[in-house]
């Protein structure tokens, strides 16, 4: 058995970004989600370029069905929908990502902390965490985004408070998990401050599971972008978001199908390649298998 | 535990082994056996045409290093390959005429345990923790004998547990694993192991978890148990003394073949095969240091790079530049009373020491009046044990219990002693890691205990740390470079000026420059300790502190590293504290040793005159336990019973009292704690340190 544990290290050694590309590509689904999630990418980013009108324009009639000219058709004001669902990924991309890195930014610290110093510090911090678990994602956005109104930065604030717990409580079991490590004793050791020691030594070997649970942390925050522009709380009008698009398109199904098919299917199209390079990043990084089924969001 | 077992297990004389003849059917005949396994990097080949046979009644010890395909081997022929990458098993397992490759999996399970037991190197892992360790014996009784009741299984693993030396069989019938130590834990699995009296015994690595005084009693009792039994054994090992000690023949494997294969006394005394030979010249002798130990260049071979050639001949010291070598696999011959795949197999003797060659002086010992780097005065640090609820205190360990130290300019201390005795608590209070209790620590004059925070950070400078495992006390996440440059970086040296350091002493220390930029998950053992030793030096530090840093690296390559370090003391004039359990390694690096026992140093003095003639009984019989590999020696050993009992008990008198061959009934051991006092130029804690010879 020695055999293989030695064979397989000195594979990863060869060359550590071509390694981790070929064990993220185990999983087909999850080359799929990347090309998927790029296109969307490239999309919200090239939003100009690539929509035929202007997404706030008023130019034809309302709830026309696809046509040459409006390839989905227009909406209740005779906006052009393909345009609208091309800029509406900005919206949930900025959020969605914006939230997350938010998320990571206050709950890495935090759990680092927590687990790194233990004690008090650990028990503080994490009851702080429990609390925010207790309240519900929707709920605590609702009385953010109803105390200080709904802006897309408003957004982004009220969702990546609600990711903080999933953040420190990573990085506290991940900082426990080395902080035992001779490498994290060393660095002791050779005379690091505690800061040094744990934003330096213990922070550079969480960058792994941080970085998967970014994708995963994005693509709920999406789905609860989504549900919030349901409930009128989203990005303001006329902006266009996916889930505003829903909102609208609530009372026209029957007319006009696509009015409310078209964002839904960005929406779900969306989180589903976000969440297999989740599960891409989760195989490369060695914590689940190329197998592994589907994982329930939300 | 002394009464049940030693008493059967000691050799009734000092008889060299029993060397029989084996007739008839080997008990175990594995033949031309092929292991593979796909990696992502393509196919490595782990064993390859191997072919060994025991007898009944004879010990084969398999030798080999990490990756040599030892384990594999075994695990293979028994169907116990478990692994989703096994590509291709082939060739055949013969266990009294039945080839067990070819039988039907169920079938095959029958057999083992049956005819075939194994026991593994970690004995707590190998028993279930959530079940009575007699039941378990008990089981694996009735697993192959239905119609055995329950009581007299009951008394029949009550007569195998006194068998393995098990005291209290009855009481411990009913314990669970976590109450029993590891050398317990073995005997329970031999126990399991003879339970149904195996054709094949086969022992992987067995006393390699274990303390060296434990390890003598398990090798005892492996002895017995394959006497009794009457089993062919197969004992697999990297550890030349352990087969000196235990086997009849020997089988040397490299890179997934057998290399060489003779009787004991031959392959010890004109080993045929260039690996062979080099192997024994490269281990440090426990009687007398070399100047430098005759080290294997080189690393393992990668698997994966399959040579046309013999895969010995890049580091070897006969073949290497022989065109035959390079192009044309040498396969086993016969050869002097054995086998041999060598070339050249006749010149691979001249490579082992002579005697005489041997420097008989010891390198010059260095002045003991040289200034201190390091003293240490009554330093102790306890351990607070909280159970329950509100954590409340209830006993306390005292890991570390009044020990007095000094490490002079440019010399170096050996810390001896056995797992738990508190060296390592010692070596990391040195660093103020761990917050001593009580005592003093002076670095340079300097007071660490004393110190603050910034002066701490400095201090910290003057004394670095190498540790056990290379592989886990480097950063995986900084290039080497910048590993071997944390300490240069803490103490606010400018880039450039590390980066031009760091170069130097990657050269020194035996590391390509250029390599500076790569992770260390691209480095072998022997190499990421290299780092992490440029890494201990680059601080110019005063004092280095070794925590067992070569226990964690193949044979081959320790020898390396001891030079290594040997010639860097030599040019930097650094002192360094080496802590080890390996007394032969410690013998060949270290001018003065002091002994530890349960948190006390029991004896203290230059490392040839301890060595030489101990004084203090543990020494005494922490040497006699060690397997020399020499079967010339085989000894009449006098083993320490019993585990090293537990420090959180208080204990009064002698703490060595309760496994010590001469104080167990006299007063004064009970009564008075021996102190350090002057016996024969040294410092021996023992009441009766002149009975000792």
């Amino acid at each position: 058995m020695a055999t293989l544990s030695m064979a397989s290290e000195r594979v990863r050694a060869r060359s550590g970004a071509r390694t981790f590309l070929s064990r993220y590509a185990r999983s087909r689904s999850a080359v799929v989600g990347a090309i998927g999630l790029l296109v969307i990418v490239v999309c919200a980013v090239a939003a100009p370029l690539l929509a035929p009108y202007d997404p706030t324009a008023q130019s034809a009639g309302s709830l026309l069905g696809p046509s040459g000219s409006h390839w989905l058709g227009t909406d209740d004001l005779g906006r052009d929908i393909l345009s609208r669902a091309i800029y509406g990924a900005r919206a949930s991309l900025t959020v969605g990502c914006g939230s997350a890195a938010l998320g990571a930014l206050l709950g890495v610290p935090l759990g680092v902390v927590a687990g790194y110093l233990g004690r008090w510090t650990d028990s503080v911090s994490m009851r702080f965490v429990d609390l925010l678990l207790a309240v519900p994602t929707v709920l605590l956005a609702l009385v953010i985004t109803a105390v200080i109104g709904a802006s897309r930065i408003n957004l982004i604030v009220a969702i990546g408070v609600a990711a903080i717990p999933q953040f420190a409580r990573l990085a506290r079991a991940a900082t426990l998990s080395i902080r035992d490590r001779d490498f994290v004793v060393a660095s002791r050791g050779m005379g690091a401050s505690t800061p040094d020691t744990m934003f330096r030594t213990v922070l550079l070997n969480l960058l792994g599971p941080i970085m998967v649970q970014l994708v995963i942390t994005a693509s709920l925050a999406v789905v609860v972008e989504a549900g919030l522009s349901v409930l009128g709380l989203g990005v303001p009008p006329p902006t266009p978001s996916w889930g505003g698009m829903l909102q609208e398109a609530r009372g026209y199904l029957y007319q006009s199908p696509t009015f409310g098919v078209f964002p839904g299917l960005c929406l779900a199209i969306t989180v589903f390649c976000m969440d297999r390079v989740g599960h891409g990043l989760r195989v490369a990084v060695g914590v689940e298998s190329a197998g592994a089924t589907t994982r329930a969001v939300i | 535990m002394r009464a049940a077992g030693s008493g059967r297990l000691r050799p009734a004389t000092a008889e060299p082994h029993p060397v029989e003849e084996h007739p008839g059917e080997p008990a175990l005949r594995i033949s031309d056996l092929v292991v593979e396994f796909s990696t992502p990097a393509g196919t490595v080949r782990a064993v390859d045409h191997v072919t060994y046979q025991v007898a009944r009644g004879e010990t084969l010890a398999v030798v080999g290093e990490t990756g040599s395909g030892k384990s594999v081997t075994v695990l293979a022929a028994l169907g116990l390959l478990s692994a989703g990458n096994v590509r291709r098993v082939s060739g055949r397992a013969e266990v009294a005429g039945q080839d067990l490759l070819a039988l039907p999996a169920r079938e095959r399970r029958t057999r083992l345990g049956a005819d075939v037991a194994m026991i593994f190197q970690d004995p707590m892992s190998a028993l279930d923790p959530v079940q009575r360790v007699g039941d378990q014996i008990a089981e694996a009784l009735r697993a192959h004998d239905r119609a055995l009741t329950a009581r007299t299984a009951r008394a029949r693993v009550l007569e195998l547990l006194t068998l393995v030396g098990v005291p209290q069989p009855a009481i411990r019938y009913d314990q669970y694993p976590h109450q029993f130590s590891g050398g317990m834990c073995q005997r329970v699995v031999i126990a399991m192991a003879i339970a149904n009296r195996p054709k094949v015994l086969i022992a992987d690595e067995p006393t390699t978890a274990l303390d060296v005084s434990v390890q003598a009693q398990i090798l005892e009792l492996l002895r017995l148990a394959a006497r009794e039994t009457g089993a062919a054994t197969v004992l697999i090992t990297h550890d030349l003394g352990v087969v000196a000690e235990m086997a009849d023949r020997a089988a040397v494997m490299y890179a997934g073949r057998i290399v060489e294969t003779a009787p004991v006394a031959r392959i010890f005394d004109r080993p045929q095969h260039p690996y062979t030979a080099s192997l024994l010249a490269s281990l440090p002798r426990l009687d007398q240091p070399q100047g430098r130990l005759r080290a294997i260049p080189g690393q393992p071979p990668d698997l994966r790079e399959r040579s046309a050639g013999c895969a010995f001949a890049p580091r070897c010291p006969i073949g290497g530049d022989r065109p035959e070598c390079r192009t044309e696999r040498p396969v086993l011959v016969a050869r002097d009373d054995g086998a041999v795949a060598c070339h050249h197999a006749g010149q691979a003797v001249t490579l082992l020491p002579q005697p005489d060659a041997r420097p008989s002086v010891a390198p010059p010992a260095r002045p003991d009046d040289a200034p201190a780097v390091v003293e240490v005065v009554g330093l102790a640090k306890v351990f607070p044990i909280r159970r329950g609820l509100l954590a409340r205190t209830v006993a306390t360990a005292r890991a570390v219990d009044g020990v007095d130290l000094r490490i002079g300019h440019g010399s170096t201390l050996g810390l001896v002693g056995e797992s738990g005795c508190g060296k390592s608590t010692l070596a990391r209070s040195l660093l103020r890691l761990l917050e001593p209790t009580a005592g003093s620590i002076r670095i340079d004059g300097a007071d660490l205990l004393r110190a603050n925070g910034r002066q701490l950070r400095r201090l910290r400078q003057r004394v670095q740390m190498v540790y056990q495992d290379p592989y886990s006390s480097l950063n995986p996440r900084l290039s080497v470079g910048d590993n071997a440059a944390e300490p240069l970086r803490l103490a606010g040296v400018p880039r450039t000026q590390r980066r031009r350091t760091v170069l130097e002493l990657f050269e020194k220390v035996g590391l390509r420059p250029e390599h500076a930029d790569r992770l260390p998950a691209e480095f072998s053992g022997g190499q990421r300790q290299r780092v992490a030793i440029a890494r201990a030096l680059a601080p110019s530090p005063a004092v280095v502190i070794f925590d067992e840093p070569v226990s964690a690296l193949d044979v081959s390559v320790q020898a390396q590293v001891l030079n290594l370090l040997r010639d860097l003391q030599d040019e930097t004039g650094v002192a360094y504290l080496f802590v080890s359990h390996d007394l032969s390694v410690v013998r060949q690096m270290a001018d003065t040793v002091a002994v530890m026992y349960l948190g006390a140093i029991v004896e203290t003095g230059a490392a040839s005159q301890l060595y030489r003639r101990p004084r203090h009984p543990y020494t005494r019989a922490l040497l006699d336990s060690i397997p020399v590999p020499d079967p010339s020696i085989r000894r009449q050993r006098v083993p320490l019973t019993g585990d090293p009992p537990d420090p959180t008990a208080a204990t009064t008198g002698c703490r060595f009292r309760s496994r010590c061959p001469l104080g167990r009934e006299r007063a004064a051991c009970a009564d008075r704690t021996p102190e350090l006092r002057q016996v024969d130029g040294r410092w021996t804690a023992c009441h009766f340190a002149e009975e000792v010879a």
